[in-house]
This record gives C-alpha cells, structure tokens and sequence, in this order.
C-alpha cells in the first residue's frame, strides 16, 4: 500500500517523445504459446436453430462465469466527485 | 448456418498477440473485433439461458408471443439477414438489459410485472425485422406511452401512463404500431423525427480517413449503466454542440493517437449523454461491463475533454471485453480493500485493475496532447500527463503485488508495466511534476485518514506516553475502517491546482483575494490557495491553525504534510499515517490542550514506526 513518497521536483531524465517511440518486445511474453483456448463456445456462425437445440453442457463452464458477472455487474463510474472514477 | 450441434464445438480462443496489444493499450481493428465475436458469443450464452428459464415460466411474456414465437421470430429474422439481427442484438442496450432480464430469473425483484422487463426482446425482433424487411406481426411493451425500437427509435402515444402493450406490423420495411386508437407510423427515414416518433440519432466524424459512427442515445431505456431510465430527448441545440464535441473529440484522436483511434473506430457504438451534476464540478462519464461499445459522458466543456472521456471509457471498454473471455485475476474473491489513486474508498482488486487500464490510456492522451500542443494547452496536458502518470504508478505497484492475479493476468499485468515504463521516461517540466506529486501525495494521505484507523490500544498507549513524558510506543495493526459513504469529500486542492494551471487569471484573483475562493468553493481554505501557490511554509501556518480549530479536518492535517515536504521540511509520518497522528492529537484534545501536530508527529516518528499496512 506504500508508494513512492519521494519528494522529487526534478527528473534528470532524457527527453523523449513517446509518439516516436518504438514499442518494446515484452519481456516475459511466451511467443511458443499462440493462442489462449476460453471456454466460451464460438457462436457467431451457428444459427438460432442450431442454437436451441445445443446440449445445455456444452454452455455450462462460460455460463456459470457468466452468470456470476450479471449477478455483481460491472459499472465504471464514480462515487459522487469528480475526476475519481475507476 | 451452422453445423449440426451434436457435433464437436469451436472455442473463441484469443491469441497472446492480442493480449499484448491490449496490455500495451491499443487493439489492432481485428482485436477488437475479435472481443466483439465474444460478446457476441456471451449475449447469445445468456439469451439461450433467459429464454429456457422463461419457457418454464407460463406468464413470462404476459399477453405478449409466447417464448416458442421468439425463438421462430428470430430464426426467421436470421435467415433473411443475419448480420442486421446480429448488429441490433449487439447494440449496447441490449447486453444491459440482457443482464437484467437474467438478474430477473435469478431472482431479483422489480416494481414492474417480469413481461415488461422480458418483452423488451420483442421490441428488439421487430426492430431487426423492420430493418430486414422481413414481415412480422407481434407486440411490443409501451411505457408511459413511448414505444422503444432498438437502433431504431421511438414511437410516442400521448395520453398514456404506466405499462400497456402495443400491436406491431412491418412489411417491407414500413412499420405500424397501434395503441387502442391511436396509430404510429415509423417514418421511411427513421433517424428523423415527426410528431409521434423520436429516431435515434447518430452522429459520424472523419478525420484522416478514420470513421466514428456512434449513436447518440437519449431514448433507449437500458442505455444506463443499470436500471432502466425514461427518455431524455436532447435539444438541438445540445445535439449540435455534442456533434460538434464528437468531430473535435475524433479529430484529435486521429491527429495525435492514431493507432488508438483505429481500435476505437472499431469498437465504439454509442454515447449515451449524462445530465449534468450540479455536485461535480467537471465532466464525468461511466461505462458498463455488458455494453460493449458504450460510454455515458456528461456533456463536456470542449472536445479535449470528451476525447479524454472517450479514451477513459474506451480502456474499461476493451477490458471488459476481455474478462468476458478470460480471467485476468480470481474473481470469486471481492475482499480485497485496496488503495486506488482516483477513489476516496476502498477498491477491490478488479475495481483496481479497471482504474489502472483507464488511468494508463489517459496518461498516454496527455502525454500525445503535451508533445503535440505548444503554450497553454501544452502547460494543461503536462500536468495531466504528470498527474495520471504518477497515480498509475502507484497503483500498478498495488496491483502487480496482488497473488490473486492469474497467468494471464500477471502478463496482462507485465505488458502494463512496460508500457509504463516507456511513458516513466518521459520528460515533463518541474513544475508540472512539482504539482502532479503534490496532487497525489495528498489525495494518498486524505484517503488514508478517510479509511484506516490505527488500533485503539495504542492510540491510548502513545497519548499516556506524551502526557508523562515516555518514548512514544511501537506501532500496532492499521484498520481499515472507511468513513460513511455520504461523508463526501470535496478534493479542493486538486481543482486548485487545475485552475492554477487553466485558468491563471482565475486563481491569481484567489491568490489576490482568498475570501472570493472561500465564498464560491465550499472547503476551501486560504491556506490551500497557499500551497498550490508555491508557498508552503505559509500554508503550514495555515493548516496548523485549521487542524487546532478543527481537529477532525483531514484536509487540513493531509495538507499540513504535503506542505511540510514541500517547504523542505518532510514528516513522512504526516503522509504515509496521517490517520495515526491524527488519532493521537484527537486523544490528547479530549483532556488538555492539544499538542503542536508538527511536533506530535516527530514525536510519534521517532519510535521508527514500520509502516504495517
């Protein structure tokens, strides 16, 4: 919980535009692994025919996430000042 | 469409590449396409499900087609154009109301009969129907006589109030609602609007061959965040001054973060105004988790601020697309109480992890308008640059420290730090610097003295000490013990620090005349024009006479340590255990005159405390 409480007024740092920048490789990125594999079932080509008649299982997994996401649902937005929002 | 569902499914799977790009803050077009195939996915999951538990409901629908005519509705709607359907089903209303309508089922209660929630899917039927035009006859929910068509429009009955049900045809594209004897026609062109019908309006901005289309919604019901909301038509007037808001907004974009503006070009839907609130004093905006594509923004002061809003909400955006597909953390868990630089309360972990994501975009706005701009606007946007930069930074620690962090979370995490890293070595003026480690210094200490609480034993142990005379007792456990949520705190010194750097001719007249701040900004103090204006030891007069008037002014005793460390003259105590000190002083002034607080702290500080929370 404790930051950088440092009192610093002045940064002896280079000047640099970040805009001209390159971006930098990650350091700790795994480049044998492509693809990280969900659980959510890819329906953007199935049919609502097709949809009704999936077994409930194969929903199960992302569903149970989903569930619990609806239940406490996300809303970005502030506490009553400004500027202090998450 | 598709394959026979006995076969074997296909999963999203979301490639590292993409990830990184995201924790790096863009999102190639096809990212963000990518996350929009999710949310696709997760709507339909969720639809499936709301329509199996209203097929066990007999009177899901009330008198509205049964559950067995939606899905043949929707089917029928599919084969004629799939993509129409799909692009009303992704409209970001419905993923509001699609959580609610769950939320329904799963037992929350509502003032209203659940076909009123439910019947909304029929509306969206009809609405992809009529854009399809393919033929349909149903019925759709009318509140208070405004009949919603989402991406469409409304239709408006006079004369009505409370909830009732309205006939619909659509044939090639011509649509008729009939409420008793009255008839609404939907106009050929519906964006416009005639005396029964509201078109929802979109607005589309160019700029260096880069293209925002994004609705501006003041009918839809689900364009909260959270329960439904009436209508609230905009002026032209206002709709002028949005749309010329959006066109500066996204000319900026494109000039000065292009990249950024590409990956927003691909996943911004809408922009639901927000009333302004007289309690605050800028522009706010929010965002929900389950509309993608969404921002709620207050109107704004000028097109700088809505592209700010506009990347702010776009991060939470992009996050929450992904953590529809993947966890980034445990998110069972909510227990956690954690500092974040832009909250008086405490934040759980995910709250954390969405600030962060915001803050990063906004700082690297800042830092593109600092390098692009010369003069006035250059001065502003250091300072925010400054500002957001410093606030990550402390919170990117928080969040990196946390073992509640998947895999991909902890590389989300490290992409993030990188990316930080890269906007560290940035240059900024003194001053700005100066300013932005004073702001958030000091918003630290208040929110410290708001929310923790040292253990009364030894509140009572180190007042005993100072009364006879003993050295000050070891420190004992910090509580967390948030003041009451309606206890607001007003952060002045922050705006202060803004005006002093907006509008100089502004503060200079506070500076000049500290009673014209005090009369129009409630908690404000001459000694906080003091410190904004480069003279703290003045303000530590200040503020040592405000905390003996008032003991349990945290502003003043937060103000009293800034200022310290800003005169040369640092009591860390003051900053990292405000709330300690505080505690002690407050003990003491119940029985005798309380001690000189600057005199208290060295006192306290030199039992070399350990900063235990």
């Amino acid at each position: 919980m404790v930051g950088d409480l440092d009192y610093r007024p002045e940064f002896p740092v280079d000047r640099r535009r970040i805009v001209d920048r390159p971006r930098e490789r990650k350091p700790n990125v795994d480049h044998s692994a492509e693809d990280v594999r969900t659980n959510l079932v890819d329906l953007t080509e199935t049919s609502f025919e097709d949809l009704r008649g999936y077994d409930d299982a194969i929903f199960e997994p992302s569903l149970i996430r989903f569930l619990r996401q609806v239940e406490r649902p996300r809303a970005n937005v502030g506490s009553g000042q400004p500027d202090r929002i998450d | 469409m598709s394959a026979d569902p006995s076969g074997p499914a296909t999963f999203h799977r979301v490639p590292v590449s993409c990830i990184d790009e995201l924790s790096d803050g863009l999102g190639e077009p096809e990212t963000i396409r990518l996350l929009l195939a999710g949310e696709y996915s997760r709507r339909m999951v969720l639809l499936r499900y709301l329509l199996k538990a209203c097929s066990a409901r007999p009177r899901a629908f009330g008198e509205l087609p049964s559950v067995d005519a939606v899905w043949r509705d929707l089917a029928a709607v599919e084969r004629a154009s799939a993509s129409t359907l799909a692009e009303v089903l992704m409209y970001p209303p419905v993923g509001v109301w699609l959580a609610g309508a769950v939320r329904h089922v799963l037992g929350e209660r509502t003032a209203d009969p659940p076909w009123t929630t439910f019947g909304y899917l029929h509306a969206v039927i009809l609405a992809a129907a009529a854009r399809a035009h393919v033929a349909l006859r149903t019925s759709i929910p009318v509140h208070d006589g405004v009949a919603i068509l989402p991406t469409l429009g409304a239709a408006r009955f006079a004369g009505h109030c409370g909830w009732a049900v309205a006939d619909a045809v659509t044939t090639l594209g011509h649509t008729v609602l009939r409420l008793g004897d009255a008839t609404v026609v939907v106009p050929v062109d519906p964006t416009g609007d005639t005396a029964d019908w509201w078109g929802l309006r979109q607005v589309t901005a160019t700029s260096e061959g880069r293209t925002l289309r994004v609705w501006l919604d003041d009918i839809d019901p689900y364009r909260n965040v959270a329960d439904p909301v009436p209508p609230a038509r905009l002026d032209p007037g206002v709709v002028e001054a949005w749309t010329e808001a959006i066109h500066g907004a996204w000319r900026q974009l494109c000039g000065q973060w292009p990249e950024y503006a590409d990956s927003m070009s691909a996943g911004m839907r809408s922009i639901t105004p927000l009333p302004v609130d007289p309690e605050r004093d800028a522009a706010h905006s929010a965002s929900s988790g389950d509309a993608f594509g969404a921002a709620l923004i207050s109107q704004p002061a000028h097109s700088t601020a809505l592209a700010v809003a506009l990347v702010h909400e776009f991060q939470h955006i992009k996050l929450g697309g992904l953590l529809h597909l993947a966890a980034l953390h445990d998110e069972t868990d909510v227990s956690d109480q954690l500092y974040a630089p832009w909250r008086d309360d405490p934040r759980p972990l995910s709250g954390l992890f969405q600030g962060v994501y915001a803050f990063m975009g906004i700082a690297e706005f800042w830092c593109r308008r600092a390098a692009a701009t010369s003069a006035h606007h250059h001065v502003i946007a250091e300072f925010e640059f400054a500002y957001a930069r410093r606030q990550t930074g402390e919170a990117l620690r928080t969040l990196a420290s946390s073992p509640r962090l998947t895999a991909l979370g902890r590389r989300f995490v490290d992409g993030l730090r990188a990316w930080r890293r890269r906007l560290r070595s940035v240059e900024v003026s003194a001053d700005a610097e100066r300013a932005a480690w004073t702001a958030a210094a000091d918003h630290r200490a208040v929110w410290r003295l708001r929310n923790l609480r040292p253990e009364q034993g030894w509140v009572a142990a180190a007042a005993d000490a100072w009364r006879f005379g003993g050295p000050p007792p070891s420190t004992g456990r910090d509580l967390l013990d948030p003041v009451s949520a309606d206890q607001l705190w007003r952060y002045v010194r922050e705006l202060l620090h803004r005006t002093r750097i907006i509008a100089p001719a502004r503060f200079a007249r506070w500076v000049a005349e500290p009673d014209d701040l005090t009369r129009r900004i409630r908690d404000a103090s001459a000694a906080d024009v003091a410190l904004v204006d480069g003279r703290p030891a003045e303000a530590v007069i200040g503020y040592v006479n405000e905390i003996a008037r008032s003991p349990g002014n945290f502003a003043a005793w937060a103000g009293l340590g800034v200022s310290l460390a800003a005169a040369g003259r640092p009591r860390w105590l003051l900053l990292r255990r405000p709330h300690a000190v505080h505690a002690v002083y407050r003990r003491l002034a119940e029985t005798e005159k309380p001690p000189d607080p600057v005199r208290l702290a060295d006192w306290l500080a030199s039992a070399d405390i350990a900063i235990v929370h």
